[in-house]
């Protein structure tokens, strides 16, 4: 149509589609008592969930604590950053 | 320096040394940062780890400052319980009660207090496991990231005895 600029959809419906990752990195300052109970009081995990989650992030460096839709990852991640862990959201694969 | 339970809803601190005391009120100045320095970039971290220049910028614009105002008000807080210290009268220290109720408030305070000194002086895994120089700075501020990482165990413990 003459004189009418068509605006070129960016975000496909897949990726609108596709899950994110929650992500907690190691921190060697953050007590690992500490980090348990953070993902207790942010995720509602059970001990045993909270610490093996810890245990991850402490031995292999990083541990994905939720995947799920992107606004609700932005706000696990900003809950995190509330509480001082090193937490990043990236796209599930 | 001694942690005991006052009463249902009181911890109390007694025994708090001139070192101890000093280290007490240092929390909330050691929490703080400005912009760009190494305190700042741990205490407000990246959203991602793969540069994503809108999230960062939107973070920068909504997140932070949300953050900024809960970790103030976590030393304000802080602050104000500390008002209270007072001298003891038989062993010469001081000591302060504190609400259970803020006890989580503390953590998070006495956290950015550890973070906060841990990036500003490079402090990293394996110097927290050596005994501190204590006639530097960075000796100190591993010494007092001790101290802090003591009280939150301490803190930690009575939560979960208060939740059971």
């Amino acid at each position: 149509m003459p004189g009418t600029t068509v605006e070129k959809e960016t975000r496909t419906e897949e990726a609108l589609d596709v899950p994110w990752n929650v992500l907690v990195h190691d921190d060697p300052v953050n007590l690992m008592t500490y980090v348990t109970k953070v993902f207790q009081e942010v995720f509602g995990y059970s001990t045993e969930r909270a610490r093996k989650h810890m245990l991850e992030v402490h031995q292999l460096g990083r541990s994905v604590l939720w995947t799920g839709q992107r606004e609700r990852a932005e706000a696990y991640v900003q809950q995190l950053h509330g509480h001082l862990l090193l937490s990043t959201l990236e796209r599930s694969r | 320096m001694q942690v005991s339970l006052h009463d249902p809803d009181h911890i109390l601190i007694s025994g708090i040394d001139p070192v101890c005391s000093d280290m007490l009120m240092q929390i909330a100045v050691c929490s703080q940062s400005e912009a760009g320095d190494a305190a700042h970039q741990r205490l407000f971290p990246r959203p991602t780890e793969r540069p994503d220049r809108r999230l960062e910028a939107d973070w920068k614009m909504y997140v932070e400052p949300d953050l900024q105002e809960a970790f103030k008000s976590a030393t304000d807080l802080v602050e104000a319980d500390l008002a209270s210290m007072s001298e003891e009268q038989e062993y010469g220290g001081r000591s302060v009660c504190i609400p259970i109720k803020n006890l989580w408030t503390w953590v998070n305070a006495l956290n950015q207090a550890r973070l906060a000194l841990a990036a500003r002086y490079s402090i990293g895994e394996a110097d927290m496991y050596e005994l501190p120089e204590i006639s530097d700075g960075k000796g100190v501020a591993i010494f007092q990231i001790g101290f802090y990482g003591t009280l939150q165990e301490c803190f930690l413990q009575v939560l979960e005895e208060a939740k059971e």
